[in-house]
């Protein structure tokens, strides 16, 4: 069920109600004030989500200019944030949507028109305060209610009529615009962004085909429509710095396709921002396959842009979990689709971490430890790539990289716990558990955290372990293992018990536990520690690991997030 | 006016959440007070694409009625 909220400077709730979208969104309706938002009655108790929409005609009501009164307004909006975090927190399975602040309201008194500028300031900090009031929350996001007003207009958003009629804060079509940004935001909270945008070249990332008009014919311009595709290849490269990965799906010759990379000096991608390419006169639904399989992702890991229909319509039918959205008739229309249609509907992320940042570089090493180890045995080839695994127990600062792996890793999976931010942060702190996490670096270079282990200590009891798809098969879930066995050891345990939970795609870690020196035991596995210890020193052999309390803070990324950047709107470059 | 008489009904439907005939006057229906007479008001004018004069709002009073603006 979905509810709504519009709360108001003195706290009166209002009735909005969208019709003709299919779906109706409803704001609470209330005669009386309230003075806070937890105040609400069973309200908090139901399931679903909640948008949280601050009137600013209210919150910064016609005619009150005073900056003696701004301090107190701030601290009351300041205070209705805590006790939406608080409430956040709390019903942690609830999703809370909250919109920024704007003004679509032009009948305001005039002495608020003369003291705009005051007003907007204040605007802004009320802004910064909401930003600053969901750090760290992954059930609640920022509807950008602002860029909504500013994309649309006041005109499009407010009507007159029913301030009048009914002080209804928003249009009919404003209403409808809210609930579909509510929708975009509620998407965004509870779906796992894709990972992969592939796409084709000629007529998508070029106009022309550059078999034919050669690497410097292709429409590419910083001046008339050809400007687009320049701006739509900045929008792609922007996303390629937010972790997604590129690829090239291309029917051409590779040698026209490379020479515009080459020597098209208008191109903003270059051939080094794709973590793969297929140019060729394949299918392109075995291209898209191939792609995968060298990358090791999922087909619905995948968007797919060509400007083709047929080419389309034959990867949508072949391939359903591969995303294929629709491409704009017009080439002036190409930014702004790709904004909303590809970049905001598939890629939005909460958080940025350091590894998204290094995404295209790591499967780059990959190929590199690919082409290294392919003729060598598999022993040879991990004592020849000078691995390294430096495990840190309880560290709070990787808390968002581990969130994000215990919510998308699912082939090296034992039990596919999916930890809330909350769960995971109680277990780092807590005595009856610790969180395990294993640093990677090998001659290619740093992969950052890679693998977690979270034990229960009590019996001890491996209640999670998990590893990155990318370092299966480097010998890594066994040397995590056997340090946490070392660390038990030494703490006086004999014994760890452990299970294995089959999923569809959690097929690679079957053999996991038993290849360990577990046995079975009841509906659990067991392992005499000094036992597992030997076997694991044996198949966690060619990999170093450094288990050294102290985090080294000048490594790369080492606190794990990128300042714990939000990620609640996509930015191009 | 087929096409109207569905349409409005299933608006009304959506609006009241029951079934509201075409012909039944406004101070008949319970639910249909001021705030429900706006959200008609706003359903309407969404679903038909037509602005319904401020003068004219209050003398509607039956769903019927909304067919004058079409």
């Amino acid at each position: 069920m979905l509810r709504s909220v519009g709360i108001c400077s003195n706290v009166d709730l209002r009735s909005i109600e969208v019709y003709g979208s299919g779906a109706r969104m409803t704001f609470m309706e209330s005669s009386g004030a309230r003075t806070s938002i937890s105040s609400q009655p069973t309200f908090w108790n139901d399931s679903g989500a909640f948008l949280i929409f601050f009137d600013p005609d209210r919150v910064l009501p016609g005619g009150r200019v005073l900056s003696a009164e701004d301090g107190l307004i701030l601290e009351w909006f300041d205070a209705r944030l805590k006790e939406l975090r608080e409430l956040a927190q709390i019903h942690t399975d609830k999703f809370f949507v909250l919109a920024n602040t704007a003004v679509a309201n032009d009948t305001l008194d005039a002495d608020l028109l003369i003291h705009a500028a005051e007003n907007n300031a204040l605007q802004r900090q009320f802004d910064g305060l909401i930003y600053q009031a969901v750090q760290g929350l992954t059930n609640v996001a920022v509807l950008d209610w602002a860029r909504v007003v500013l994309t649309y207009g006041t005109s499009q958003v407010f009507d007159a009529k029913y301030w009048y009629l009914g002080r209804m804060p928003l249009s009919g079509r404003g209403a409808r615009l809210l609930w579909e940004e509510f929708q975009s935001s509620l998407a965004m909270l509870r779906s796992v962004p894709r990972k992969v945008l592939c796409l084709d070249l000629d007529n998508t990332l070029w106009r022309g085909i550059c078999g034919e008009e050669g690497p410097r014919g292709v429409g590419l311009s910083e001046e008339g429509p050809d400007k687009a595709f320049r701006d739509l290849q900045r929008h792609v490269k922007g996303l390629k710095q937010q972790g997604v990965l590129l690829a090239i799906n291309s029917k051409n010759n590779p040698e026209d396709a490379h020479s515009v990379f080459r020597d098209n000096p208008m191109m903003i991608l270059d051939e080094g921002d794709f973590a793969a390419m297929r140019i060729n006169w394949h299918d392109k639904a075995d291209n898209l396959r191939s792609i995968a399989e060298e990358l090791s992702l999922g087909l619905d890991a995948f968007v797919f842009i060509d400007d083709s229909v047929v080419e389309r319509e034959l990867v949508q039918m072949t391939l359903p979990d591969v995303a294929v959205p629709d491409f704009p008739a017009e080439t002036h229309e190409l930014p702004a689709w790709f904004r909303a249609q590809v970049a905001r509907r598939y890629f939005r992320k909460r958080t940025l971490t350091n590894e998204d940042l290094t995404k295209t570089e790591q499967y780059r090493r990959r190929r590199e430890r690919a082409e290294v180890t392919s003729t060598l045995s598999h022993e040879d080839a991990i004592s020849r790539m000078q691995i390294e695994l430096t495990v840190e127990r309880d560290h709070p600062g990787s808390l968002m990289r581990l969130l994000q792996m215990s919510q998308k890793t699912n082939q090296f999976n034992l039990t596919t716990i999916r930890y809330t931010e909350a769960e995971l942060k109680e277990r780092i702190f807590s005595e009856n558990y610790s969180v395990w996490q294993a640093w990677y670096r090998d001659k290619f270079g740093d992969e950052g955290i890679v693998a977690m282990a979270v034990v229960s200590n009590k019996e001890p009891r491996l209640e999670s372990f998990l590893i990155s798809c990318r370092v299966i098969g480097r010998n890594v879930e066994f040397a995590l293992l056997k340090v946490i066995c070392e660390g038990l050891h030494a703490e006086g345990s004999r014994v760890l018990a452990a299970e294995y939970r089959a999923t569809a795609r959690n097929g690679p870690c079957r053999e996991f536990l038993p290849a360990a020196g577990f046995r079975e035991s009841g509906d659990q596995m067991i392992g005499d520690l000094p036992v597992l210890i030997a076997q694991l020193a044996q198949l966690a052999a060619g990999v170093r690991t450094d288990s050294s309390p102290n985090r080294t803070e000048d490594r790369p990324g080492s606190n794990g997030t990128l300042n714990a950047v939000p990620m609640d709107e996509y930015r191009a470059i | 006016m087929v096409d109207f008489e569905t349409r409005m009904s299933t608006l009304a439907r959506n609006v009241f959440d029951k079934d509201v005939g075409l012909d039944v006057r406004r101070k008949d229906e319970t639910k249909w007070d001021s705030l429900y007479h706006l959200k008609l008001i706003i359903a309407f004018e969404s679903e038909f694409d037509v602005r319904v004069p401020v003068a004219r709002i209050e003398s509607i009073q039956t769903l019927r009625e909304f067919s004058e603006f079409l």
